[in-house]
């Protein structure tokens, strides 16, 4: 069995444990195919660079969303519940090519971070605000964000 | 400064999607994200949790209701395409995912039945920071289940 937070063991400021992540062109095409986005944005180099004018293939929004989710799912354990996710996609990432089927090319890793914003009790629901956002490895925002999560509480 | 034809898109819907959820799908959109979370993996895990059996990762159904034919699933979304139409018409002919809003009410599992409409809620024309016009698009999407119960809803908001 997971380990279980409680709202009463949450305190505004508090980090998220960070989730590490690599955009690699597998994961990419993986994720095409998983959610059903097509679009060649993020498999066709020659479409990115000479269509949409991104400079190369770029990681999904849509992926790099479903990382912050896995973090905070992590975070609030089975018992806990997202009840809303906000994301803006402000940085491109670029994804690492593949250096053998199963290892990519040294290059970018993106990490999932957040903190705890805010606390509340709202009709017998045991709230946390937070906000959320993934960095590339120059520590840079490319994903901003901020949730809401609903917590057991102890008593 | 938004134009009229533009304008007279919010509001459209596009006909109900009707997706029939599987352990494979959940399986398959947990391994392309990474994710090991034994509440989409393991049935016994599952089974002895608070949910009483799988269920799918927040965010299952969160886009492929967006696009138009051959860009997605078989079942894609008629309102897309018409919209795309309309705003490349107007002399935009890209568009990039600029940010989602999701609320959340009850899991998914599979053997649900998910019904899906989508609505454009928003149309806007901007001047961008580099100067040049851009357009942003909002669609919401609704997602019901086979008992008519509120699964979730999200918000898209889309470049142009």
């Amino acid at each position: 069995m997971k380990k279980q937070l409680y709202w009463e063991d949450v305190n505004i400021g508090q980090e998220i444990p960070p989730l590490t992540k690599v955009a690699t062109t597998l994961a990419l095409v993986k994720w095409a195919g998983a959610f059903g986005d097509y679009n060649p944005l993020h498999y066709d180099n020659d479409f990115a660079v000479n269509f949409m004018k991104t400079g190369g293939v770029i990681a999904h929004g849509t992926l790099k969303r479903q990382w912050l989710i896995q973090m905070l799912t992590d975070w609030i354990g089975d018992e806990g519940w997202l009840k809303r996710i906000q994301t803006q996609f402000r940085i491109m990432d670029y994804p690492r090519r593949m250096k053998t089927l199963v290892e990519p090319e040294d290059g970018d890793t993106l990490t999932c971070k957040g903190k705890v914003t805010a606390k509340s009790e709202k009709g017998g629901e045991h709230l946390v605000e937070c906000e959320i956002w993934l960095e590339n490895g120059k520590g840079e925002i490319t994903t901003g964000g901020s949730a809401t999560v609903m917590l057991p509480a102890k008593k | 400064m938004t134009s009229e034809a533009l304008k007279g898109l919010i509001g459209r819907k596009g006909k109900p999607q009707v997706y029939e959820v599987t352990r494979t799908d959940i399986r398959k959109i947990a391994d392309a994200a990474g994710d090991r979370n034994p509440l989409y993996w393991d049935d016994e895990y599952a089974a002895e949790s608070r949910y009483g059996g799988l269920i799918a990762p927040p965010d299952f159904f969160g886009w492929p209701v967006k696009w138009g034919p051959g860009l997605t699933f078989v079942n894609s979304s008629d309102l897309f395409g018409e919209i795309a139409m309309e705003i490349a018409r107007a002399g935009y002919t890209r568009a990039i995912n600029a940010g989602m809003e999701s609320e959340y009410y009850l899991p998914i599992r599979p053997g649900d039945t998910i019904i899906i409409t989508s609505e454009l809620v928003g149309i806007e024309e901007k001047e961008g920071k580099k100067g040049g016009k851009m357009l942003i698009s909002t669609i919401e999407m609704t997602m019901v289940n086979q008992n008519g119960d509120l699964v979730a809803r999200q918000r898209h908001s889309g470049i142009h």
